[in-house]
């Protein structure tokens, strides 16, 4: 279980959060919506050490990670899949993947590396394929597989539906569903795509300039008309 | 035409060492972005260190691999405590820095061995070869700068190609960011390449020396010419680190051989404005020209 408490962070004089809280159970996805400028990226970044916190706690199954570096965050089970997929063009897809578990010492890779292949059938044919040749799905294909490699407690997605075909992007967030129910995961989903993240999410957050301004089921924002048209234009 | 294929043969050997010098330029520049100016002095220092254990009666191969390591440490550490606090500043700082370390560490070379030229073992032996009654240029020495050169490329590819470590190395240098959201200590991998790149330096400045002789600048000619050669190929492309390095030293070799050694260097420099004007991304880079 993912737990954030009061959480602010600001890039100098600009305060980019202030005071977010919010809480992730196990096969549980929470999406975060807002507008471009709304803080939902920074709070990723936060998470996961990239942006420095000003205030506030996280912790993850009860431990406490806020203040770790980075590579810590990460190898305590928090995966975060960047905005722009992250993934590394010079390398291999294979690569890739090897190194989504790189510091993992009790890990299958070659098991691991298989299944990822079962579930993003596009990425074995293209193993030994540097990862610029791939698509914009394949990508994130790729990128999600990446992050499931090290076999993660919270996956944090920074729009994942960024710049894909519609198809491509409902089967993402079906397969994002599935493997949330199948691993147990903790999944905060970040996406401007308001319409196709409350379709899979359980529960939903709406920040505006940095402040949580809403905080309910997704079921329930789905069918609130004027919050959506409010806040998040559909 | 037997000057031709002496003058050949002199440029593959030495454009071997220049390769390694590139190599030492390239390894760092692929993953911080900093010219290591400082590689001449690293590399100079590293053979005095050899030369004094060779002096107290050490075997040469054991003052070879002490070397290396004094090399590996001390690009380990320039990384870590001289490097690291200035890495988040602008290039300029970093290269300021870099330089300073050169002159930092070519004074205190003056000041622990003097500033004398003096001449340095090389355990094989210098004089030209005979083939069939006619003496080549090239020398069992050369014969082992090819053997170090190629055994020192081949044990890195299999590391980089093949490793763990290589991996997280190369996902280091290409995406820092990326690779720390993924659990690499991005910073120990910065330190150990910074290590391996004057590890690569102190072998130059072994199989330099005989040569060029030991003193305080001994290297600074071939730090120039490896420059070249780290230009031409790319300047984050081990594999045109080698190319450029072969290329920078025939071409050099013909110049001094043709035209007179006196104009070596200013060759060196010919050849890299050509290349900067020509083709500036260098013939191996993987990046395209970025314009400023």
């Amino acid at each position: 279980m993912l737990t954030v408490e009061n959480l602010s962070a600001s890039y100098g004089p600009v305060r980019a959060l202030s005071e977010v809280s919010l809480a992730v159970e196990r096969s549980h996805i929470t999406a975060v919506l807002g507008a471009n400028g709304a803080g939902k990226t920074t709070l990723l970044r936060t998470l996961t050490g990239l942006v420095p916190p000003t205030s506030g706690k996280a912790s993850l199954d009860g431990v406490d990670f806020l203040h770790r570096p980075v590579e810590e965050i990460a190898r305590l089970g928090v995966s975060h899949v960047p905005e722009g997929r992250g993934v590394i063009q010079e390398l291999t897809v294979e690569e890739n993947l090897r190194l989504g578990a790189i510091w993992k010492r009790d890990i299958d890779v070659q098991a691991k590396m298989a299944w990822v292949y079962e579930l993003f059938e596009p990425l074995k044919p293209r193993a030994s394929k540097p990862a610029f040749t791939l698509s914009g799905g394949e990508r994130q294909m790729l990128a999600v597989g990446r992050a499931l490699m090290a076999e993660p407690k919270a996956l944090l997605l920074d729009e994942p539906s960024l710049g894909l075909a519609p198809l491509v992007v409902a089967s993402i967030m079906s397969l994002l569903r599935r493997l949330c129910d199948e691993q147990g995961l903790s999944v905060l989903l970040v996406e401007q795509n308001a319409r196709s993240a409350l379709s899979v999410a359980d529960d939903a957050v709406v920040l505006s300039l940095g402040r949580v301004v809403v905080s309910d089921a997704a079921e329930k924002i789905r069918g609130d008309e004027e919050l959506r048209h409010h806040y998040l234009g559909f | 035409m037997r000057n031709f294929w002496n003058f050949l043969l002199i440029g593959v050997s030495n454009g071997l060492v220049y390769a390694l010098v590139a190599l030492g330029i390239v390894l760092i520049y692929r993953s911080t972005r900093v010219i290591n100016f400082a590689l001449a002095a690293m590399a100079m220092f590293s053979t005095y260190i050899a030369a004094s254990l060779v002096d107290r009666n050490a075997p040469y191969f054991v003052a070879f691999v002490a070397a290396m390591v004094f090399g590996f440490l001390l690009g380990a550490v320039t990384e870590r405590f001289v490097m690291r606090p200035v890495e988040s500043k602008s290039p300029l700082n970093a290269v300021i820095v870099a330089i300073g370390m050169l002159i930092f560490l070519e004074a205190m070379a003056g000041v622990i061995w003097g500033a004398k030229l003096r001449n340095f073992p090389s355990y094989f032996s210098l004089i030209g070869l005979k083939i069939g009654g006619t003496r080549l240029a090239i020398s069992n020495f050369d014969l082992f700068i090819v053997t170090v050169v190629v055994v020192l490329l081949l044990a890195l590819l299999v590391l980089f190609r093949y490793t763990k470590l290589g991996l997280m190395m190369r996902a280091s240098a290409f995406a820092p960011e990326v690779a720390r959201l993924l659990g690499v200590r991005v910073g120990r991998m910065l330190t150990l390449g910074w290590g391996l790149a004057c590890a690569a330096g102190a072998v130059a400045g072994l199989l330099a020396a005989p040569k060029v002789f030991l003193f305080p600048n001994n290297m600074d000619a071939v730090l120039i010419f490896g420059f070249t050669a780290a230009i031409i190929g790319g300047l984050d492309s081990p594999v045109g680190a080698l190319v450029g390095g072969l290329i920078t030293g025939v071409a050099l070799s013909f110049i001094g051989g043709y035209l007179g050694s006196d104009l070596e260097t200013v060759g060196a420099f010919v050849i890299l404005v050509v290349v900067l004007m020509a083709r500036p991304e260098g013939i191996f880079s993987s990046i395209s020209a970025r314009r400023v």
